[in-house]
């Protein structure tokens, strides 16, 4: 049986900061009772306002979790206290075999991912009337044609009548631009002009960042203007970028890649009732980074868990693009536990370059994909360090990077106090001109640094 | 992203922003294949040349981006020979009480991790640094856990400087004024004839309210050594300061300021040797210069005098200052009996008052428990004449175990009821209770709870009282405790703050446990 867990990544996975403690006070032994295990299952029964108990239960490959209190919160609060029992007392559940309420759901699952995985494998039979959906494609590009060349006209405008006066605008002159990309079906471009209205507004060195961003756009216009004369997978990041989303069927149709997969970072993102969830992996074998984009709306969980810290056994299909990050799992170990155990920080350390290394790479990708926003840095021996009001990281060489300039103060703080100045291994987001923190390693320890 | 001053990339930003129809657009040079793909840009309209030479431009400097070579100066690394960090589970349960939950257990916390030599785990000290800046009273119970990573930590933090190194002699001749006082405490503990040298060097040329803060310090080390100084500082222009050193001398009863008060006080009680002993208080009619010389003050604040007369005033504050070995070395009785003999005087309070004054300057357990004796006996809620004598400052006078058999008394055989004020003022009041005292304690809570429907008035008390209770309950008598809830009546009124009590008493059994397991294991 795993016993990987630890209550902080269990706690990670609470909806929302009361569900945690709510869990937490659950996580004591005397409130449940026929607590069990077998193979990747655990379950228990859990007393609560009721006549009957709850009856809560953990399909630890994934984990998944079930419980038939009404709760509307996912993982609900005794899914969490389960799960914290575990990782904090496993010698309280029996090896057993289940009882049939929990079996009947652990078949359920199976069958479920059977089906799944059948469904994959059978080449589509009922594909949509192809002439119907060439018709619909072509439609749609003239749409986004037509957008291009207005936003391009718009541009040069911005360009003829100067940017100077542009902080004196009002937000509304980007909303109504962006609304016509909307309009046009690149809700990326609209995406891109509605960030220019904030960076607009950012004081100091606005100028500088505006026209980068606003010249970044412009060469994604030139781009699409001689699409077809582009290498395939350029054409890919262009529609990408334009937000011309490709189906998740057709991305699963590209070569998949097996690894074992450690999670190395996470970040979640709440934008209006929308959560965005971009999880960052590192293949041990491979020596590659890939980004798995989840979305969840208001209180909804996220469909897939994954822990930071944990490795996930999977095959990955990368969507096409000029430097390919972002990824979709196409299978996934279920229900088998883990047949390696997940590497520390000795894994980490020999796996990956030096910041001069990563840099390396940061610039390749750069040139390959004037696009990209955010570059995964994993970074071996460097040290965390105060200048002034501003939070460093500094390599052997005495190369150093600047962290977020909004970093949390206490976030710097911990950076600082787990590395005591000595060398650590940290994980983090690299914008092109400074470094988010999301996790590190010490000593063999996992902390993720909650954003 | 550093920028060069008359970089093509500055020049494209500045033809930006003033428009290409204010002026007209010209490519900037630049070696190499960007010099030639800017060239290339002259057949474009001007506008796109520049969007597209801002486009290379930028990419350019973005891809070809060099960390910097760092010039500023590190503190050195920390030392790794430190502490042994406490276990995580034990590290868990102290992150729960950081963010609030069950946090006034965390000075039990602390005082399980001092006890054990351990230090917090790196990733708290942060948070614990912080709620020390806020919280001065749990400060030097977190400095202990720190170990060498968090007084690291905190020298780069100016609001964490309280955990820094201590205070050294340069601070005392040249620091602000808050770090000479801390020098100077530190230093009396230590070395108090040290501190007074150094006191007495510049004692002249400090400020009367340093003058009164730096004499608090002599609380600490307090010796017959300090009373030539402390004398002279009797005669200073501060009024404080002379207050100050009164009390201090006060508190030495071999001093000569107490034999001086001795001789006069035995000018005004008299114990008559009769068949049943009775006590004689005289007034004083006036106070003369040397009484006030030695602290005696006139008059009476506007609290006393709503109690005390002038004269009554002054002869408790006599008894105040004369040590209390003096009244049964003069009457050859025990404190107990002495004290029965002012009971119901016409001048109790004057009598009563002025020796619980004496015995808490003094620390002088027999006579506090000769006057906690006749306070508790009655049950009521005495008004101290002066506040800082409240009883239970009297009873942190004795010793835990006397602590708690005074309060066992009271419950057992004395008017105690744990629902009552007093009762409650003084269990709330205790850090910790003996094993007797907190099983007396259940009993007394069981029959109360089990058999009563709560009074209004108390009701609310004694709610908040459980969670106290449950932070000073020895964790062994949690099965006892348990037996509470199983004692309540359906719909008990009692059952969420029972349930709450419990849970408290829980967590603190699951967190002595977890610094009972290690890591490896």
């Amino acid at each position: 049986m795993q016993t990987q867990w630890t209550p902080e990544q269990v706690l990670a996975l609470a909806p929302d900061a009361a569900s945690a403690k709510n869990g937490r006070g659950l996580a004591i032994g005397h409130k449940w009772s026929s607590l069990g295990t077998h193979q990747s299952a655990v379950w228990g029964e859990c007393q609560g306002s009721g006549k009957n108990p709850y009856r809560t239960q953990i399909d630890l490959s994934e984990p998944a979790f079930r419980c038939s209190c009404p709760s509307r919160k996912f993982p609900c609060k005794h899914g969490l206290a389960l799960f914290l029992l575990l990782a904090e007392q496993s010698s309280g559940f029996a090896e057993q075999e289940p009882p049939d309420w929990v079996a009947e759901w652990l078949l359920s699952r199976t069958q479920r991912s059977q089906k799944q995985a059948q469904k994959e494998t059978q080449p589509k039979e009922q594909t949509a009337d192809p002439q119907a959906q060439a018709k619909r494609a072509a439609a749609r590009q003239q749409k986004v044609s037509a957008g291009i060349q207005e936003l391009r006209l718009w541009l040069e405008d911005r360009i003829r009548q100067g940017l100077a006066t542009l902080p004196q605008e009002s937000y509304q002159l980007w909303d109504t631009v962006a609304a016509r990309m909307v309009d046009a079906q690149a809700p990326g471009l609209a995406r891109r002009l509605r960030d220019l209205a904030g960076t607009v507004h950012s004081g100091a060195g606005w100028c500088d960042a505006t026209l980068a961003s606003m010249s970044q756009i412009y060469l994604l216009l030139e781009g699409c203007d001689r699409i077809e004369t582009l290498p395939p997978e350029v054409q890919a990041e262009l529609r990408t970028q334009i937000g011309w989303a490709i189906s998740q069927e057709e991305v699963l149709a590209g070569k998949a890649h097996a690894d074992l997969w450690l999670i190395v970072g996470q970040r979640i993102q709440q934008e209006d009732r929308l959560k965005v969830r971009r999880t960052w992996l590192y293949g041990l074998e491979s020596s590659t980074s890939a980004m798995l984009l989840d979305f969840a709306h208001g209180q909804q969980p996220f469909e897939q868990t994954l822990l930071p810290g944990t490795c996930l056994e999977a095959e990955l299909v990368f969507y096409p693009s000029a430097y390919p990050l972002r990824a979709l799992v196409k299978t996934r170990r279920e229900s088998v536990p883990l047949s390696k155990s997940p590497p520390g920080y000795a894994g980490i350390e020999d796996a990956i370059a030096s910041l001069t290394g990563q840099v390396a790479s940061y610039s390749q990708a750069y040139a390959a994909c004037p696009w990209l926003e955010q570059f995964p840095l994993l970074l071996q021996a460097v040290v965390p360090l105060r200048d002034g009001e501003r939070w460093l990281l500094r390599d052997a060489q005495g190369l150093v990077l600047p962290l977020l300039s909004r970093l949390k103060p206490q976030q710097g703080w911990q950076l600082l106090a787990l590395s005591g100045g000595h060398p650590l291994t940290l994980f983090g987001e690299w914008n092109g001109t400074e470094l988010l923190p999301l996790s590190v390693w010490v000593e063999e320890a996992f902390y993720g640094l909650a954003s | 992203m550093g920028w060069q001053a008359d970089s093509p990339w500055q020049a494209v930003v500045s033809a930006a922003l003033l428009g290409t129809e204010r002026q007209p657009f010209t490519s900037p040079t630049a070696p190499g294949k960007l010099g030639q793909l800017l060239a290339q840009l002259t057949s474009h309209a001007p506008e796109s040349a520049l969007l597209t030479a801002a486009a290379a431009l930028s990419l350019h400097q973005r891809a070809g981006w060099f960390p910097e070579n760092y010039s500023g100066s590190a503190p050195a690394p920390c030392s790794l020979d430190d502490l042994p960090r406490c276990s995580t589970r034990a590290g868990r349960f102290l992150q729960q009480m950081l963010q609030r939950q069950y946090s006034p257990v965390l000075p039990e916390w602390l005082g399980l991790a001092t006890q054990l030599g351990q230090r917090v785990p790196d990733i708290y000290l942060p948070q614990l640094l912080n709620l020390g800046q806020q919280q001065r009273d749990l400060r030097s119970l977190i400095l202990p856990v720190l170990g060498q990573r968090g007084r690291w930590l905190a020298a780069q933090n100016l609001d964490w400087s309280y955990a820094v190194e201590v205070a050294t002699e340069a601070d005392w001749e040249t620091g602000s004024q808050a770090a000479r006082l801390l020098y100077l405490k530190e230093l009396r503990s230590q070395d108090p004839e040290r501190a007074r040298e150094l006191l007495a060097a510049t004692w002249s040329h400090e400020p009367a309210s340093d003058r009164t803060q730096f004499l608090e310090t002599f609380r600490t080390g307090l010796s017959l050594a300090d009373e030539p100084f402390l004398e002279e500082a009797l005669t200073d222009r501060s009024k404080e300061v002379r207050r100050t050193a009164a009390d201090l001398l006060a508190s030495l009863p071999e001093s000569r300021l107490c034999q001086r008060l001795a001789e006069q006080v035995q000018q005004h009680i008299f114990l008559n040797p009769t068949q049943v002993p009775t006590l004689t208080v005289q007034l004083p009619d006036s106070l003369n210069p040397a009484l006030i010389h030695d602290g005696i003050e006139p008059k009476p604040s506007q609290f006393v005098a709503t109690q005390l007369g002038e004269k009554a005033w002054w002869l408790l504050q006599m008894i105040g200052a004369t040590p209390l070995s003096f009244w049964s070395e003069t009457w050859k009785i025990p404190p107990a009996e002495i004290v029965g003999h002012a009971k119901d005087h016409e001048w109790e309070a004057v009598l009563l008052e002025g020796w619980a004054l004496a015995a808490k300057r003094q620390q002088n357990a027999d006579w506090v428990q000769a006057l906690l004796g006749i306070w508790l006996a009655e049950g009521v809620v005495r008004t101290p004449v002066l506040p800082d004598v409240r009883l239970d400052s009297l009873l942190n006078i004795l010793s835990f175990n006397q602590q708690s058999a005074v309060l066992v008394d009271l419950l057992k055989s004395g008017p105690g009821k744990v629902n009552d004020f007093l009762t409650l003022s003084l269990l709330r009041s205790r850090d910790g209770w003996s094993l007797k005292l907190a099983e007396t304690v259940l009993d007394h809570l069981e029959d109360y709870l089990s058999h009563q429907n709560p009074a209004m008035n108390q009701a609310w008390e004694l709610h908040a009282a459980l969670k106290e209770f449950a932070r000073v309950i020895p964790i062994g008598l949690l099965p006892r405790a348990v037996q509470l809830q199983e004692g309540l009546p359906p719909d008990s009124p009692w059952a969420a703050s029972v349930r709450e009590f419990l849970a408290l008493l829980r967590f603190r059994q699951k967190m002595v446990q977890a610094f009972e397991v290690t890591d490896s294991g």
